[in-house]
C-alpha cells in the first residue's frame, strides 16, 4: 500500500493543492507541471532542489501559489484544496516499519551480490592472473630456501569460478534510505477544505484582473521585483520576457502625478508597459497603459 | 515511497548539473514548431529534476529526534560539519531550531525521527513549521543558508559602542558564556575529577598583586622592609624552583614555596599590606595610616586648634614645612558673627558699579520681591516676561502685515532661529516612548568566512527584518529605535516576501552638513 506511487494526477482527477495555514503548495512534480504547462500557472517553487541544494539558481518542490492562482483553479474546476491529515502511531506502525526496513535491507543485500558477481566475471581473468602471480611469488621464495620446484608448477592453471568467491553482506548501515516527499509511514488521508476568498475589495479587485488577464492567455506571475502586483508574459515566463507591470488601483482613488511619472520611468527603464487596472462601478475591468515621452 | 531495487540504482547519486536559467529569450510566441519543442524540453527537464529522490546511505545521515514541547530538534547523531554554524547546546544536549532542522532535511543531511518514525518531507515541513516560525521566516533563512550565509536568530544586543571603545566587549562575552556554561557537563555529572588547570583559568580578574603591592607600598610606614621582604620571598621561591629537580610535579612545588614563605613572613606579617584574594574584590583595603596624617579638630573646646606638621610624603614636594605645629584661633574659623551693614553696602556700590544685561534683577529690591523655590520657577519667571518686554519694543513688527521669520519671543538660541528656517521639521527620534514596542530584525547575518566562531560570533555584516508587499515599510521612527538599541553600525535590510518571491532593500543613514555661526 505504501509503495505505490501516489499518482496525484492524471487526466480524471484534479491537482491536489495542501492548505497550511494558509500558504498553498503542491507537492507532487507531476501537478507542478500540468498545472503550468495545461493551466497556465507559475507559481513559485521553495523549496531545495535535491540534487544541488546549494544554490538558488533552481529551486525544488513544493511549489508555492499565490491565492489568486488557488481560487482560478478551483474555480475551473482544475484543482482541488485539500488538508493532510495523518494517522496516529501506534506499535504496530512502528513494527510495520521495521519489518519493512528489514525487508529492503535483506533484497538490497541479494542486489549488492548480483552486483558485486557481474562485476567479477568481468575481472575474472585478471583475478586469475593475480592469484598466479601470488603462487608463484610463494613458489620463488620456496626455491630460494632450497626446495626443488618443477616449471609445470608455475604454469599449472588455476580453475576459479565466480560463485567460489565470497562475498559478505553489506552492513545495515551502508544500505540506501530515502527521505520522500510523501509519508510512506502512517496513513494518509486528504480531506477537502473550503476556503473563502477574496473578502476585501482591493482582493477582489486583484482577483478580477489577475482571472480576465488569465482568460485572455496570458501567464501571469508576482511583480514585486519590479514594484507592480503582476507581472503578465505572452507565454511560458522560461521562453518570452514579460510584456506588462500590471499595477491594480481602487477606480474613484486618487492617483497622484508623482506616482504616474514614478512607474512611467520604471517602466522605460526596464523596457516593459505599465498598465493600470481598476473596476469600474459596472463591474468591469478598465486597463489603462502609460507611455513615457519627453518634450524636448 | 521507492522500492529496494529502484534505491538501490542510486546507488551512485545523483547528477549534480542544474538546469540553467533564462539563457537567450524569445520575443513574442509565433507558434513555430521549434518554439514549442523548446517550451516542452523545458517542461520535461523541470519534472525529471524535481521528482528526483532524495536517497542516501543509512549512515551518511544524521539522526535528531523532534520534540514537541519546546519546538525544537534534538541532535542524536551527529555528521558532516553544520555544528559549526548551526544549533546550540543546553543541559548537555545539542538543539537544533526548527528552521535549521527542515533546511538540513532538505540538503540531505539530517532525518528527524518522530514518534520513532522518520519524517518524510511533507510531514516534517507540516510539523517543524507548523506553529513555530512563518513562511516567510523559513523563505528567507533558506534563501540565504543555501548561498552560504550564516544566519542566526536575533540574538539583541551584543555590545554598546562605549564598550567596543574601551576594549571590554569580547571579555564581557566570555564572562557571559563562562555564567551560562555553568551547567555540568556530562563528565562531571559521572564525577570526573576536574583537573586545577581549569580552576586557575575560571577566575575571570586575574590582578597583578606583586606589582600593586610595591605600587602601594610607597604611602605605607615601612616601604623598605616590606620591599625586601616580597623580594626575600620571591628570591626564595626561585632557588627553590630551579634548584629542585623535582619529579613529583608542579603542585609539590608550590605548596613548598607556600611553607617558605609563610615561615618567613611570621614575624613581619603585622607590617605587610593586605594581599588581595579574590574575595576582597568588591572594596579596596587601604594602605594608608590614617594616624599619621593629622587634621585638625573643629570639635575641641578649647579655643585654640593645632596641627601638627605632616609627613613628608604627604607634601608637594617643593612645599618646606617649617614649624613642628601649627595653632589657629577656632572664633576666627568657625562662627563667624554677621557682617555690618556698613560692609555690605561696600558690596552693593561696588556691584553698581559694573555692567549688568539685567541690572533689576541685581537690585535689593528685586531680591526682596521675588522668592524662588526651585530653579524652574526662576527660569519661568524670567523667558516669560524677558520675552514680553522684548516684543513691547519691536511691538510694530509684530502688529504689521509683514511678519518677521524670527519674532523677538522664538530668538532663544542658535537653533531655535535655525528651527524658523527649517522646511523639514526636525523630529526627536531618539527619545524613545517607552509604551512604544520595539520592532526586532528576526536575524543576525554573518558572511561565510573560516574565522567565524559560534561562541563568540560577534558583531552581525548585517540583520534582516522581515515584512510583507501590503504591510508599510518600517518607518523611520522604528529604523531609529532599533539602530539606538542595538547601537553598533551594522546595516539593517528589510526582505519582502510575496509568496515565495524575495526582494531586499535596505536603507542607511545619511548625515546632512549643518552650517551654524556661533553666536
Amino acid at each position: 500500500m505504501f509503495y505505490e506511487t501516489n499518482k496525484m494526477s492524471t487526466e480524471k482527477f484534479p491537482v491536489k493543492i495542501t492548505n497550511f495555514q494558509n500558504d498553498f503548495l503542491i507537492w507532487s512534480a507531476s501537478d507542478s507541471r500540468v498545472v503550468r504547462e495545461e493551466f497556465r500557472i507559475v507559481g513559485t517553487l521553495t523549496g531545495c532542489l535535491p540534487r544541488a541544494p546549494h544554490q538558488n539558481t533552481h529551486l525544488g518542490l513544493p511549489l508555492q501559489l499565490c491565492k489568486e492562482e488557488v481560487r482560478l483553479l478551483i474555480d475551473k474546476g482544475f484543482a482541488e484544496l485539500v488538508e493532510t491529515v495523518y494517522e496516529d502511531v501506534n506499535d504496530t506502525t512502528r513494527n510495520e516499519f521495521k519489518q519493512r526496513e528489514q525487508e529492503s535491507y535483506e533484497r538490497q543485500i541479494d542486489l549488492f551480490k548480483e552486483d558485486r558477481k557481474v562485476e567479477l566475471k568481468r575481472c575474472l581473468p585478471k583475478i586469475i592472473e593475480g592469484k598466479k602471480a601470488k603462487r608463484n611469488k610463494l613458489l620463488d621464495e620456496r626455491k630460494k630456501k632450497g626446495e626443488d620446484i618443477p616449471d609445470s608448477e608455475y604454469e599449472a592453471e588455476i580453475q576459479l569460478c565466480v560463485e567460489d568467491i565470497a562475498i559478505p553482506d553489506i552492513e545495515k548501515r551502508h544500505m540506501m534510505v530515502q527521505t520522500p516527499l510523501e509519508c510512506a509511514t502512517k496513513k494518509t488521508t486528504y480531506k477537502p477544505v473550503d476556503w473563502d476568498f477574496p473578502h476585501t475589495d482591493s482582493e477582489k479587485l486583484r482577483y478580477a484582473v489577475f482571472r480576465d488577464l488569465w482568460e485572455r492567455g496570458h501567464f501571469i506571475t508576482s511583480g514585486l521585483k519590479f514594484g507592480g502586483d503582476f507581472l503578465s508574459y505572452p507565454g511560458d515566463p522560461s521562453r518570452f520576457h514579460s510584456f506588462f507591470i500590471v499595477v491594480c488601483r481602487p477606480y474613484r482613488e486618487p492617483l497622484c502625478a508623482g506616482d504616474i511619472v514614478t512607474m512611467g520611468r520604471l517602466g522605460t527603464s526596464v523596457k516593459k508597459t505599465v498598465v493600470l487596472c481598476s473596476l469600474d462601478d459596472a463591474g468591469k475591468i478598465c486597463y489603462t497603459s502609460l507611455q513615457w515621452t519627453g518634450i524636448s | 515511497m521507492l522500492s529496494a531495487d529502484e534505491l538501490f540504482k542510486y546507488k551512485q547519486g545523483l547528477e549534480k548539473t542544474v538546469p540553467e536559467k533564462g539563457g537567450t529569450k524569445d520575443f513574442n510566441p509565433d507558434g513555430s514548431w521549434i518554439q514549442n519543442k523548446q517550451i516542452e524540453k523545458f517542461h520535461e527537464e523541470r519534472e525529471r529534476v524535481l521528482q528526483e529522490p532524495r536517497v542516501h546511505k543509512k549512515q551518511d545521515l544524521a539522526v535528531g529526534e523532534w520534540n514537541a514541547d519546546l519546538n525544537l530538534v534534538e541532535l542524536r547523531k551527529e555528521m558532516r560539519n553544520f555544528w559549526q554554524v548551526m544549533g546550540f547546546t543546553n543541559t548537555a544536549r545539542k538543539w537544533l531550531h526548527p528552521e535549521e532542522a527542515l533546511f538540513l532535511i532538505e540538503t540531505n543531511v539530517l532525518q528527524v525521527l518522530h514518534e520513532g518514525l522518520p519524517l518524510s518531507m511533507q510531514e516534517a515541513w507540516q510539523l517543524l513549521l507548523g506553529n513555530t516560525v512563518t513562511m516567510e521566516f523559513y523563505q528567507v533563512y533558506t534563501h540565504l543558508r543555501r548561498i552560504g550565509y550564516v544566519v542566526l536568530r536575533h540574538q539583541g544586543r551584543i555590545s554598546t559602542k562605549y564598550e567596543r571603545q574601551i576594549g571590554i566587549d569580547k571579555p564581557r562575552q566570555q564572562q557571559n558564556r563562562k555564567k551560562t556554561k555553568k551547567v555540568k557537563t556530562r563528565d562531571e555529572m559521572n564525577n570526573k575529577v576536574s583537573r586545577n588547570k581549569d580552576k586557575g583559568e575560571e577566575r575571570g580578574y586575574t590582578l597583578d598583586t606583586a606589582s600593586d603591592k610595591v605600587a602601594m607600598d610607597t604611602g605605607s610606614t615601612l616601604p623598605i622592609e616590606t620591599e625586601t621582604d616580597s623580594a626575600g620571598t620571591q628570591n626564595t621561591s626561585d632557588i627553590i624552583e630551579t634548584g629542585s629537580d623535582c619529579v613529583n610535579g608542579s603542585q609539590e612545588r608550590n605548596e613548598m614555596q607556600r611553607d617558605k614563605t609563610e615561615k618567613l613572613d611570621i614575624s613581619l606579617q603585622w607590617m605587610k599590606p593586605p594581599t588581595f584574594s579574590n574575595t576582597d574584590l568588591k572594596y579596596h583595603q587601604s594602605v594608608w595610616d590614617f594616624r599619621k596624617i593629622y587634621l585638625p579638630d573643629f570639635g575641641c573646646t578649647s579655643e585654640k586648634i593645632t596641627v601638627k606638621k605632616p609627613d613628608v610624603l604627604f607634601t608637594p614636594g617643593q612645599v618646606d614645612v617649617e614649624r613642628e605645629e601649627y595653632v589657629f584661633n577656632r572664633a576666627d574659623c568657625i562662627n563667624k558673627k554677621k557682617r555690618k551693614r556698613k560692609d555690605m553696602e561696600e558690596d552693593q556700590q561696588q556691584i553698581r558699579k559694573l555692567q549688568f544685561s539685567r541690572p533689576d534683577v541685581m537690585s535689593l529690591d528685586f531680591k526682596w520681591k521675588h522668592h524662588f523655590k526651585t530653579w524652574s520657577e526662576y527660569k519661568n519667571f524670567f523667558n516669560g516676561s524677558w520675552r514680553q518686554n522684548r516684543v513691547k519694543d519691536f511691538q510694530e513688527l509684530v502688529d504689521g502685515d509683514l511678519q518677521p521669520l524670527v519674532k523677538p519671543d522664538q530668538a532663544t538660541s542658535t537653533l531655535a532661529v535655525l528651527e524658523q528656517l527649517q522646511i523639514v521639521k526636525e523630529e526627536k527620534l531618539l527619545l524613545r516612548d517607552p509604551d512604544r514596542k520595539m520592532v526586532m530584525p528576526e536575524f543576525d547575518v554573518y558572511l561565510p568566512k573560516t574565522s567565524y566562531s559560534k561562541s563568540m560570533p560577534g558583531i552581525p555584516d548585517f540583520r534582516i527584518l522581515i515584512c510583507r508587499p501590503n504591510d508599510c515599510p518600517p518607518s523611520l521612527r522604528v529604523t531609529k529605535d532599533i539602530s539606538t538599541y542595538l547601537d553598533d553600525d551594522v546595516p539593517l535590510q528589510c526582505a519582502v516576501v510575496d509568496s515565495g518571491s524575495i526582494c531586499s532593500y535596505t536603507v542607511s543613514d545619511i548625515s546632512l552638513p549643518l552650517d551654524i555661526h556661533v553666536g
